[in-house]
């Protein structure tokens, strides 16, 4: 793997004698900390957010009332930038560039390709490399499974479901405990004032316990435990969404009854909403179902 | 993660905490009260503190000032940490979004690691060598 493979955009780049606050205010808008200094198309030098930092007034008063800060106004990015940066030709492999990074304490590198910059390659990107490897790793393809529950005691059967198949793949397992949503609490709905306090407070409590329930659930493996409130399976939905999960797990209710109606519900809507396979796990006949 | 992690207390000074991050080669140290974990110092805390380059400060004044700020007055008051068994991307993707150059790893409250980014580099390292991986481009930021 070589690093060109990192470089997703032309590098933003800026001039030696650009002011120094233009130079900071282009860094905050593209969200970078590094701009390679170009002069008449040749790598002269590295601004690093860092190096701005340093060279601002100080963040304490004691300090800064020495400080002079009508000499800052009149700077350059000449006056502040990294001369001579380690470039490094985009056939470098990474693991080089890794190695580099962490012998030399280099925050980012300049990728220049026959004199002209073709990206800048930072720590950032390098551990984003890592991070796609190590998910890469899952023969299977399920990185992350969310194991959906609530107290009812067919949730845990999900939890279980969900650490079986972790142990078994690899997959990371997180436990999400939805809450219903404050105003939707039974015999709440119009409650003002002092009710609020006294339902925010049972709230907190009812959430603490689902935390101590997941974890003993958990056993010793490794399993996140998170809490959240809302629509059932909005939330399962939108949160297996930012956990870029692959699977959900979620419980099935028994068969008779308004409980199974509404576990059956739940799975309906999830199945519309969730961005990948919701399994329910059934009470009878699953082998081994109940921890 | 390193064990027995090097740490600071909330009392010590801006300018102990660059000499330390300068000799361990680190970029951020956690801070403990006792052996419970209350913060984390980054090099970037230390940088916002200095004094500017256009400062009437000589340079043994400049050291001086540094010596007499408690760290606590930088640190920023959260603290995000891992658990051992927090799994590895769990934590990379920490330390890109909140920007750590460092993570203590904890057990309950009380401190018992610290993982860098220079472990990390270093995992990377050793990962594309022994096991080279089909060339497929990743995203950078």
């Amino acid at each position: 793997m070589k690093i060109k493979t990192l470089l997703t955009r032309p590098a933003i780049t800026t001039e030696p004698a650009t002011p120094l606050r233009d130079a900071r205010a282009l860094m905050h808008r593209r969200g970078i900390r590094h701009l390679p200094v170009i002069d008449h198309h040749r790598l002269v030098g590295m601004l690093a957010e860092r190096d701005v930092e340093r060279v601002d007034v100080s963040s304490i008063p004691e300090i800064a009332r020495h400080d002079w800060p009508l000499a800052l106004a009149g700077l350059v990015v000449a006056d502040v930038m990294a001369r001579d940066p380690l470039a490094l030709h985009p056939e470098t492999p990474v693991a080089e560039a890794a190695r580099l990074a962490r012998d030399r304490r280099v925050d980012a590198f300049a990728v220049v390709d026959c004199d002209e910059i073709a990206g800048v390659v930072t720590r950032s990107d390098l551990l984003a490399v890592l991070s796609g490897l190590l998910e890469h790793r899952h023969p299977t393809g399920l990185g992350h499974v969310l194991a959906a529950t609530s107290l009812r005691p067919g949730s845990r059967r999900a939890l279980g479901e969900a650490l079986r198949i972790g142990a078994t793949t690899g997959a990371r397992v997180t436990a999400l405990h939805v809450l219903p949503a404050a105003g939707r609490m039974p015999g709440f709905e119009g409650a003002t004032g002092e009710d609020v306090v006294a339902v925010e407070r049972v709230r907190r409590h009812v959430a603490d316990e689902a935390m101590a329930a997941l974890r003993r659930a958990g056993g010793g493996q490794a399993v996140r435990c998170e809490v959240a409130e809302g629509p059932l399976a909005r939330e399962i939905a939108q949160r297996a969404e930012e956990l870029e999960a692959d699977l959900i797990v979620i419980g099935s209710a028994a068969r008779r009854g308004v409980l199974g109606r509404l576990v059956a519900t739940l799975g309906d809507r999830l199945a519309r909403l969730a961005p990948c396979p919701v399994l329910a796990v059934p009470r009878i006949g699953a082998r081994g179902a109940s921890r | 993660m390193r064990g027995e992690p090097i740490a600071m207390a909330p009392g010590e000074s801006l300018g102990q905490a660059s000499r330390l991050m300068a000799r361990h080669r680190l970029g951020a140290v956690p801070v403990v009260r006792g052996s419970a974990l209350v913060g984390l110092i980054a090099a970037a805390d230390l940088d916002r503190a200095h004094p500017s380059t256009a400062t009437t400060l000589t340079f043994g004044e400049i050291h001086g000032r540094l010596d007499r700020v408690r760290i606590d007055r930088v640190v920023p008051p959260a603290v995000t940490a891992v658990g051992r068994s927090t799994p590895l991307v769990d934590a990379i993707r920490l330390m890109r979004a909140r920007r750590l150059a460092a993570l203590p790893v904890a057990q309950g409250d009380r401190l018992v690691g610290l993982l860098t980014e220079d472990d990390l580099l270093e995992v990377l390292a050793a990962f594309l060598d022994e096991d080279p991986p089909p060339d497929h481009p990743r995203g950078g930021d």
